[in-house]
């Protein structure tokens, strides 16, 4: 972004479609969701506006331009410090009384020029409302547009108007059509002049947003006096102001204020909305879904039950491709490996198709068809609305394990990836609740680590598969709350944040938008596989065919001596040959390449993978490495995340060590007890 | 006046109190719950509850509900 690009920032309250707006504006196609909360960092898109090249900039929800949590403070500081050349701000218009709180203290704040986006127009007219746009528009001083962009309608209507506001350049914001009651604006004007005696202060914000926010004891704005001359005295007028305007209201102030924003808004949805009746139908059938979903004592069992279908459809469904695929990607490799053969090809480069590349990135692969069906399913919850609830369900219990109801939320992103999971952690508005969620989020189970189950249950509990990898899965869920409840006693003592978060309607998601969001991320594994886990293949196979001369992949080869290194301190937990080691270790780079270096090193597709695999493990060891992979050293990026996101190497290395003695503890556990149990 | 967590499902309160911190409080009045406001306790189940206010739906977890003081109002429909 350079310093004198045109910038349109897109603000609003959570979930109110900026997103959708966004990548409909820009072509992106930033992630969209039912829930309070998908977007958690600001996202650039540059946008055409006639033959004008913009940039557009997506923001995270607020409802008031008071931050609380992370992900609200970039919102708000990108509108109050990066002053956008002017902002459209997005509203849900089936809910006007609430959505145009933000856009009212928007235009005290006068940061910029508003247009304000009337979305979901569609809901609007479905539940047999109307607008008076131009009337509401006109009393404003702003313009309107209205959209509902997940159908593309209103799109080039808005592009039409913001190209002429940014033509318009900042002329400055109209006057607004609102007064606090009189005692209030008298302490206004008191606060005003007496704020204007020191030029410095009015600088970063017009006085009258100054003295308002002052009045109503906001601290950030307090400690922007602090480095005043004129501090003393204008706090002392300040009390005296505040204690007089309190004696004419008879209640705080602070409250008074937002009391008349709304009231002023009740006025103006009154006066331009026009509602028929019967129109809460859509809602009640939302709290008729949450009278199941929502209850106090079916919710979890609900939860766990979505959970299990989601399973149940991800295998059976999903499963039924693999072996096809995996068929085709075997034949593929015999096929490379004759056709090198027959063109008197050198055999390191038969070897090297058919071991490295096709048995090595072929093996990871063949998941694709499962991987795609566990994102459907995931972007189902999300879109459905699910999520919130999930979170609201949650609350008590994840209370009781030292979390907050907010962390369900990372916890279920946490299961297609850990990063974006870790990510979304931003919306806990507690710091510590927040660290505690990020350190335990790279225990749920990513899309990455599922190859890794499906083969070794595959291979040893074929019968049961779907239950023991669906059991991993809960270990997961089951140790990030034990952990969480350790760290929350050890480092982090003290009450979590209580929990409000809005419960946004249930939305029947349309076919398209849910199979193109799994295969948009489905195409990012897919891609992941050509590039990060090819190369680590391909140099998994150079180091088993090196030194030169040596047998491909035996204990001589560079692979080989490393693995062998390690491989003592997996005898204990059943696996000490160097094979599991290479792959485990390689597997830090990404989770996929556990398979990946196994499918090379055992220089085989799925199926006779498998069976190298039965030959080496017994069903003991197999579980013992299966919870090791779930739980041992996150994968680098997510490594990356939690430095990222926590700021300090100090918890990425103590996530590092934690998770390692936890898996390595369990598996040994698993594997001395299993055996002990099943001589 | 009593705690939000004791009203009933179905009962509509109008807010006389918000307990707690600053923080919480301004959070909750950006959303629309403050003093004198009306609202529908969608379900309530001595604990967690979910709001109608203003048309939305909110949910609150069992400490932040005890924090909220209301008294009832005679249904209007
Ligand atoms: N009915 C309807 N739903 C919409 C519209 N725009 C967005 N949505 C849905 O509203 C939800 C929130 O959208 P999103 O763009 O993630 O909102 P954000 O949180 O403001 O970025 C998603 O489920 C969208 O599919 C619209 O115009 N009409
Ligand atoms: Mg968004």
């Amino acid at each position: 972004m350079k310093k004198n690009d045109v910038v349109i920032a897109l603000a609003g309250n959570p979930n109110s479609g900026k997103t959708t707006i966004f990548n409909a504006l820009t072509g992106s196609r930033q992630r969209v969701g039912n829930w309070p909360g998908v977007t958690v960092e600001r996202k650039e898109g540059k946008t055409d506006l006639d033959g004008r090249q913009v940039t557009v900039v997506d923001l995270p929800g607020i409802y008031s331009l008071t931050a609380n949590s992370l992900d609200e403070r970039v919102a708000r500081d990108f509108i109050v410090q990066d002053r956008p050349c002017l902002i459209a701000v997005v509203l849900d218009a089936s809910n006007l009384e609430r959505n145009l709180y933000l856009s009212l203290q928007l235009m005290e704040l006068k940061a910029a020029p508003l247009v304000l986006v009337f979305n979901m127009i569609d809901e609007v007219e479905e539940k047999g409302m109307s607008i008076d746009l131009e009337g509401l528009s006109e009393l404003l001083g702003i313009p309107i547009v209205a959209t509902a962009a997940k159908k593309n309608r209103g799109i080039q209507q808005l592009k039409k108007v913001l190209a002429e506001q940014v033509t318009l350049g900042a002329a400055a914001p109209p006057a607004i059509p609102f007064r606090y009651r009189e005692n209030t604006e008298f302490a206004i004007e008191r606060l005003i002049q007496r704020l204007g005696e020191d030029p410095s202060l009015s600088q970063s914000s017009p006085p009258r947003w100054l003295a308002i926010k002052l009045l109503e004891d906001d601290r950030e704005y307090l400690a922007r006096l602090e480095k005043s001359p004129l501090r003393d005295s204008i706090l002392e007028d300040l009390g005296v102001l505040k204690k007089e305007t309190e004696k004419g209201i008879g209640y705080d102030l602070e409250t008074a204020l937002v009391e008349e924003r709304y009231g002023f808004i009740n006025g103006l949805v009154k006066e331009f909305v026009k509602k028929s009746w019967g129109l809460e139908d859509r809602l009640s059938l939302s709290d008729k879904i949450d009278k199941v979903l929502a209850n106090r004592l079916m919710g979890l069992p609900i939860f766990f039950f979505l959970l299990w279908l989601i399973f149940k459809l991800t295998f059976d469904v999903g499963g039924f491709f693999v072996h096809y695929i995996d068929q085709l990607f075997t034949a593929l490799g015999n096929q490379a490996a004759a056709l090198i053969q027959a063109l008197n090809g050198p055999s390191w480069l038969a070897s090297l198709v058919e071991d490295g590349i096709i048995g090595g990135v072929g093996s990871v692969m063949v998941f694709v068809p499962i991987i795609f069906f566990l994102y459907l399913a995931i972007s189902l919850l999300e879109e459905s609305g699910y999520m919130a609830r999930g979170a609201f369900v949650m609350d008590k219990i994840m209370h009781a394990m030292g979390l907050h109801g907010k962390s369900f939320i990372p916890m279920v992103v946490g299961f297609g990836c850990n990063v974006p999971g870790i990510m979304a952690a931003r919306t806990l508005e507690n710091p510590k609740d927040r660290i505690i969620t990020i350190l335990i989020t790279p225990l749920m189970s990513c899309a990455a680590r599922l190859p890794i189950y499906v083969l070794f249950a595959g291979a040893f509990f074929a019968k049961h598969q779907g239950t023991v990898i669906f059991g991993i899965y809960l270990l997961g869920i089951v140790l990030a709350m034990l952990m969480a409840r350790i760290f929350k006693s050890v480092f982090f003592k003290g009450e979590p944040a209580p929990l409000i978060m809005e419960l946004p309607p249930y939305r029947l998601p349309s076919a398209k938008s849910l199979l193109l969001s799994a295969w948009h991320r489905c195409f990012i594994f897919v891609q992941k596989a050509g590039t990060v886990i090819f190369l680590a293949v391909v140099a998994v196979w150079c180091l088993a065919s090196l030194p030169l001369g040596v047998e491909y992949a035996s204990q001589e080869s560079i692979v080989g001596r490393v693995g062998s290194i390690f491989a003592p301190l997996l005898e204990p937990i059943g696996f000490g040959f160097w094979q599991a080691a290479v792959a485990l270790i390689f597997g830090i780079l990404a989770k996929e390449i556990v398979v990946g270096t196994l499918g090379t090193l055992y220089g085989a597709g799925e199926e006779t993978l498998a069976g190298a695999i039965a030959s080496q493990f017994t069903p003991v060891s197999a579980l013992a490495f299966m919870v090791l992979s779930l739980v041992y050293i996150p994968c680098a990026a997510t490594i990356g995340a939690v430095r990222k996101e926590t700021n300090s190497w100090y918890w990425a290395i103590f996530t590092v060590a934690y998770t390692l003695v936890l898996g390595w503890l369990l598996a040994f556990l698993i594997y001395q007890g299993g055996n002990f149990l099943f001589p | 006046m009593c705690p939000l967590s004791l009203c009933a499902t179905g009962e509509r309160v109008k807010v006389e109190k918000i307990a707690g911190g600053c923080e919480v409080r301004r959070r909750l009045e950006a959303m629309g719950v403050l003093p004198g406001e009306e609202m529908e306790v969608v379900s309530c189940h001595c604990g967690p509850v979910i709001l109608n206010i203003k048309g939305c739906r909110l949910g609150l977890g069992c400490g932040m509900a005890q924090k909220i003081l209301v008294t009832p109002v005679k249904s209007s429909r």
